[in-house]
């Protein structure tokens, strides 16, 4: 019961360490990839947000059935709130990630 | 045994409550004299120092402030001179954010976080003390330096190669450096505290879920600090090898690079705009609820939002260097986040609006400040987003624009919640009440002159005027509008001089205010004002995240707390269930010795290297008494 209560808990918080590190990684891509982009005429910093995106926002989801399923088995108040908090920001990261993703299709990596 | 501390074991549940009251008073009071002032670890009477200190700097900064807008109101005047102007607008900055905004936010959460969750004191007292003497000692250095015409001329920001030994000639760099240092070091000291109070001496029953907004707040604050704040201490300790012992870290001749300070310095300096917006956050959400008498909507989307921003601020630090030669993909990657922090900003706007517009609001002056807030803030904000974006920073860069825009983030998103903050917990501390008609009359005099004399300052801007410059020619066409705003910054002062007077009057002679006159549902209500040294009488149970409005007269409360020496309940992280009885440290005048010897080595390793030697053994000697095993109680946890 222990065990199986704690996975819930590593569940829940799944949205607020797995999207902010993606968002981070990818941050730090950014300013190393634009040159290999730019070398190689290829979209590794576009494919590197979106997959972060992705990533991000599955964790999202991955917090919020976690949150559901406290709501569900019985008074869990404090789980329900872990849950769902952190997968709102997950979203917030899938947003900023996806927006960095855009930028990449946008530009070459070679404008300076 | 000191401090009223006897062998005998006795719990808080053998004696009735006034009984309870004098012994609790016996074990947790402040001795009178100079002797309790400098060994107190009170954090009420600690908190209440850092922010009557802390408006002492403001009013000196506002005094730079109003030197440096005789000297542009008209073009090619001769106030100040260019050395001494940019001392000024250096001191102003640095003042300002160093010594006057951070520390407010983290003072108000030193005095109000234990009392908002419940415990009798912060964790860490005596680091708590040590902070405060360590603050003070750095606006000391800067304040004095300055008036010996020492002060730094470099910038908030002491860009390098200006600060460095090729260009910043004599102590004033340093100086600057080590202000950082002090200040910084301060503020590390209080955010652990802060951490640690907050996740591990919460009120039985007050699991997260349940945590108030402000609390919350000061949390994700303190995670911020401890985070951002080892970077700018990183950029002054090697700027100060660079000066002082002459290695080549920031100079690019012998290998080492400029940019790179630019990168430690903002990848302190935005989230730095957080860590003074935050508390702001909490304290805007707290009176908000108070007024509109009702609970904030959407508290778990409040909650998303400070996690969030406080996370996304690290990753914005580059849109300060968007004019630096970065390749334009990678500066992209931060609009897009520069962005995506409008999200959860405007996320709160919207509770807050909700919350206003569901409740049945009460106008009274902190409310007023509230809304004083949102209005600046959302300018503020707005303009964010414009100068997010590369083309449009480009432009207005090192213009007016973007002092137009950081005064209406950080006045308007920190201020004006500050002082609506005073106004609301004014009251607690001091136990009466400020003026009610002088309250408003300040607001208005505030946010009035605020936008006169800020609001200018965009369209100075966009008409070419760069920042940081000490006169102008007549010819340029900045001259009717300076005036303006060096005339509309008399009705700022004006407003200032106002809530200067109410504070100062009220503190003595305010209406008697009772231990909850707002009737606000958090729990530092639920003790008298001003609370007494151990804070509640009974450690409260929390069972609601309202707990004064949800459960107001079953307040129900844990006991068991021995009474005979300084202890706390410590509780679970996430539900705050009890989990041990914790020894509190008492008074000590270590942490002001230790704090003494640290001031010596700081400032005299400005002019040798060599006092960081000789300069650690004092503060060895001063750690060593302050940890000495003591055979108390509070050795015994």
């Amino acid at each position: 019961m222990s065990t199986h209560r704690n996975l819930i808990y590593v569940l829940a918080c799944a949205g607020l360490v797995i999207a902010p590190s993606a968002w981070i990684i990818n941050t730090q891509l950014g300013q190393t990839l634009p040159y290999l982009d730019c070398q190689h005429q290829a979209s590794w910093s576009a494919v590197a947000s979106f997959v972060g995106a992705a990533a991000s926002c599955l964790a999202a989801l991955i917090s919020w059935r976690s949150a559901a399923r406290a709501k569900m088995s019985g008074p869990l108040p404090t789980l329900a709130f872990v849950g769902s908090t952190s997968a709102l920001t997950a979203l917030i990261f899938t947003f900023a990630l996806s927006m960095q993703g855009l930028a990449s299709l946008v530009l070459s990596g070679c404008e300076r | 045994m000191r401090d009223g501390e006897t062998k005998r074991d006795i719990r808080d549940t053998d004696l009735d409550r006034p009984a309870l009251e004098a012994a609790l008073a016996r074990i947790w009071n402040t001795p009178e004299g100079l002797w309790g002032a400098l060994a107190t670890v009170d954090h009420k009477i600690i908190g209440r120092r850092y922010v009557i200190t802390a408006f002492v700097f403001l009013a000196l900064g506002g005094v730079l402030a109003m030197l440096m807008r005789l000297q542009l109101a008209q073009p090619e005047a001769r106030v100040l001179g260019p050395d001494r102007y940019n001392q000024i607008f250096t001191m102003h900055g640095s003042n300002m954010m160093f010594l006057f905004a951070v520390p407010v936010m983290e003072a108000v959460g030193v005095y109000l976080v234990p009392l908002m969750v419940g415990t009798r004191n912060i964790a860490f007292p005596r680091l708590n003390a040590f902070s405060y003497w360590i603050f003070l000692a750095g606006g000391a250095l800067l304040w004095i330096s300055f008036v010996l015409d020492m002060g730094p001329d470099v910038g908030w920001f002491a860009y390098v190669p200006l600060s460095g030994p090729q260009y910043g000639f004599g102590k004033r760099a340093d100086i600057w450096a080590q202000m950082i240092t002090f200040t910084e070091l301060s503020a590390l000291a209080v955010s652990v505290e802060i951490v640690v109070t907050i996740l591990k001496q919460r009120a039985p029953g007050m699991s997260l879920d349940k945590i108030p907004l402000f609390v919350w707040s000061m949390l994700v604050t303190s995670f911020v600090v401890i985070m951002a704040m080892p970077a700018i201490m990183i950029a002054s300790s090697t700027l100060i090898l660079d000066r002082l012992v002459g290695t080549h870290l920031f100079n690019p001749a012998e290998g080492g690079d400029v940019l790179l300070w630019q990168h430690l310095f903002w990848f302190f300096g935005h989230p730095e705009v957080y860590i003074i917006f935050l508390p702001a956050v909490g304290m805007v959400s707290t009176m908000t609820a108070t007024f509109a008498r009702r609970p904030v909507f959407g508290d778990l989307a409040m909650v998303m939002a400070l996690i969030a921003t406080g996370i996304l601020a690290f990753g914005l630090w580059v849109h300060h260097m968007f004019v630096t030669g970065l390749p334009r993909l990678g500066e992209s990657f931060f609009t897009a986040s520069s962005m995506a922090i409008a999200i959860p900003a405007g996320v709160q706007i919207f509770c807050w609006l909700a919350t206003l517009w569901d409740g049945k609001p009460i106008f009274k002056t902190p409310l007023l400040f509230v809304i004083g807030f949102i209005v600046t803030f959302v300018i503020g904000g707005l303009t964010g987003v414009m100068v997010a974006s590369v083309p449009f920073d480009t432009q207005v860069h090192d213009t007016y624009f973007v002092v137009a825009h950081f005064h209406y983030v950080l006045i308007g998103g920190a201020v004006f919640p500050l002082l609506g903050a005073i106004y609301y917990w004014f009251p607690k501390i001091t136990g009466r009440m400020m003026s009610e008609s002088l309250g408003r009359s300040a607001f208005w005099l505030i946010f009035i002159g605020f936008n006169m004399t800020f609001f200018p300052m965009h369209i100075l801007g966009l008409q070419g005027m760069p920042r940081r410059i000490y006169t102008y020619q007549p010819d340029m066409p900045w001259h009717d509008l300076n005036l303006f705003v060096s005339v509309s910054s008399l009705i700022l002062v004006a407003g200032f001089l106002l809530f200067f007077f109410d504070a100062i009057r009220s503190a003595r002679r305010g209406l008697p205010a009772g231990d909850n006159p707002w009737d606000a549902p958090t729990l530092e209500w639920a003790t008298s004002s001003p609370p007494p040294s151990f804070n509640f009488s009974y450690i409260p149970v929390v069972k609601a995240a309202n707990p004064l409005w949800e459960q107001p007269d079953v307040l129900a409360v844990a006991g068991g707390l021995r009474i005979n020496s300084r202890e706390l309940i410590i509780s679970t992280v996430a539900s705050a269930e009890p989990e041990a009885r914790e020894a509190s440290p008492r008074n000590s005048i270590w942490p002001f010795v230790a704090a003494l010897a640290t001031t010596v080595m700081l400032i005299s390793s400005i002019f040798t290297p060599w006092a960081v030697v000789w300069g650690s053994i004092p503060i060895v000697v001063a750690l060593i008494g302050w940890f000495w095993p003591k055979g108390t109680p509070e050795d015994e946890s």
